[in-house]
């Protein structure tokens, strides 16, 4: 489903921030990508939600590469992949609602089609009472899970989440870890990037990718 | 099913009507401030320049249907210049082309003579020439070097002038005040353009990080562009209207408590009055507006397929 191979990232005329990366992920594979601070993580989920070209080597995502994918073609890769950003990147001028929503209203899906979805899935992460709530009312936690929402609502076929638990407390961070192994027992592929220890204890049959220098070692696990 | 959100029959369907940027932040106030004044500026140019050009015309007009007799009084007693008057304006009126001879009295031809000789004497003493101001009919005006040369032959000492010296200076003055008119206007319309062009960009720039999310999300660069288009649109034809309306107001004040007649009366033609001239004056404005408008849309859709081209940049 992700394939990677010898890919490399140099900022300008800086040195590679990641090299000869390559591995695959098949789908329903449920992974933890993890490695110091500045290792490299964000960046090579930005590789993988196509939020950044390569400098080297080839990248196929879905069966598809995407140095020869046209431009036009990329809105419809990208609904494939939901994304749990580390700064959430919530809109504040949209309601939690409207922001859940965004990725089937951007869709061309009518509000009265997705309604009812939505307000159940706000239900489920939490938030079914802060529906009309704009995110700078919410807490940490809260926009945390309005943006795994949002992440998740297209049922993409891959959820990249960068550090999702960084900014709740470990009762949260167990019950979100838990909503993530249920998207994946759905069928979704998961990656998650993190350095919390105790989440990857709290999911031994997943696969690590660890960066480390700009390298990539990968542990094989099984299906959580 | 779950509780819908409090408000939501009001509300109607979420999104239903509204554009994913937001309504107003800073930057896009600021733009259409900018927007407002540079479009207020153009039509109070393009206004003044209509007015100008209308107090020319007239100006003109005046003096070209003008022409005056002047008759020397050479050695001839009073009475026998006042014979030689009299026959001008005889010939005179029996001219077709002219529509009123009036001839000045002494002290009109004195009152124009003081700026030059003062008034202590000086005037008394010197043989000062009888005046007759003659009025063309501007539909058929007379052939005034015709005229001129038969007052010549028929009345000693008399000649006709049609001021046609000013009037070609005058003509002159009037082409050069009309294209510093158009510079004018022209500076303004590029002032503004590139003011407005800079201040769409600003907006727009401040909107990346939603831009960003709504590619990240899977929108189409259409449909972006088309959000991106709506604001600026709405944005825009409002700005550029209120600016062109202030002016509107200002000119109609104008044309009602102007201390001088004659920019009460140039203002009242130019929005009511004469009909050529209001219709050229709306539909300047009207180009005013829908410019700036366009010039915004451009603007915001070069700079949002910049932000978009650059979203998916080799690192």
């Amino acid at each position: 489903m992700i394939r990677f191979e010898n890919v490399g990232v140099r900022y300008g005329n800086g040195p590679e921030i990641l090299r000869d990366i390559s591995f695959e992920l098949e789908e329903g594979g449920f992974a933890f990508l993890t490695g110091p601070s500045g290792a490299g993580k964000t960046t090579l989920l930005r590789l993988m939600y196509l939020g950044l070209r390569p400098t080297r080597g080839l990248i196929h995502m879905f069966g598809e590469d995407i140095a020869t994918l046209p431009r036009r073609r990329f809105p419809d890769m990208r609904r494939r992949i939901g994304v749990v950003f580390q700064d959430f990147r919530l809109l504040d001028h949209l309601t939690t609602f409207e922001n859940v929503a965004l990725p089937l209203f951007v869709d061309g899906k009518r509000p009265s089609e997705y309604a009812d979805d939505v307000m159940e899935l706000l239900s489920w992460v939490g938030l079914g009472d802060h529906a009309n709530a704009y995110p700078p009312v919410l807490s940490g936690g809260e926009k945390q899970r309005a943006a795994i929402a949002r992440a998740i609502v297209g049922k993409p076929r891959v959820l990249l989440a960068d550090e999702p638990t960084g900014n709740v407390d470990p009762a949260l961070a167990r019950r979100l870890l838990r909503l993530f192994v249920e998207l994946n027992r759905l069928g979704t592929t998961v990656v998650i990037a993190t350095h919390d220890h105790q989440l990857l204890n709290a999911a031994p049959q997943a696969r690590i990718m660890t960066i480390r220098d700009g390298r990539l070692t990968m542990t094989a696990g099984g299906t959580p | 099913m779950s509780a819908r959100p409090s408000g939501w029959g009001r509300a109607g369907p979420v999104f239903a009507g509204r554009n994913i940027l937001p309504r107003a932040h800073a930057p896009l106030r600021t733009f259409m401030v900018a927007m407002t004044v540079m479009c207020f500026l153009a039509a109070m140019a393009a206004g003044g320049m209509f007015m100008t050009w209308q107090a020319i015309d007239t100006w003109k007009a005046g003096v070209v249907s003008e022409a005056t007799a002047q008759i020397l009084p050479l050695d001839d007693s009073p009475e026998d210049v006042k014979k030689r008057v009299d026959e001008v304006v005889r010939l005179l009126r029996g001219t077709e082309g002219i529509r009123s001879v009036r001839v000045l009295s002494m002290k009109e031809n004195r009152d124009l003579l003081k700026p030059w000789l003062g008034q202590f004497g000086l005037l008394d003493d010197l043989p000062v020439p009888r005046l007759v101001a003659i009025t063309l009919d501007r539909k058929n005006p007379a052939n005034i070097e015709a005229l001129d040369g038969l007052i010549r032959v028929k009345v000693r000492g008399a000649r006709v002038d049609a001021h046609g010296h000013w009037v070609l200076q005058l003509s002159d003055m009037a082409r050069t005040a009309g294209w510093l008119g158009v510079a004018i206007l022209a500076g303004i319309a590029l002032a503004a353009a590139i003011l407005v062009a800079w201040a769409a960009r600003a907006a727009l720039e401040s909107n990346r990080e939603t831009i960003e999310v709504l590619h990240l999300v899977g929108a189409r660069d259409r449909f972006i562009a088309r959000q991106v288009e709506k604001r600026f649109l709405r944005a825009g034809f409002l700005s550029a209207l209120a600016g062109v309306v202030v002016a509107f107001l200002i000119f109609a004040l104008l044309a009602f408590i102007a201390p001088s007649e004659g920019i009460r009366e140039g203002a009242w033609n130019m929005l009511f009055g004469d009909r050529q001239l209001a219709l050229r004056t709306y539909v300047t404005w009207a180009v005013i507006v829908i410019a700036a408008t366009t010039i915004s849309l451009a603007s915001a859709r070069t700079a949002v397929i910049r932000i978009l081209q650059n979203m998916f940049r080799q690192g």
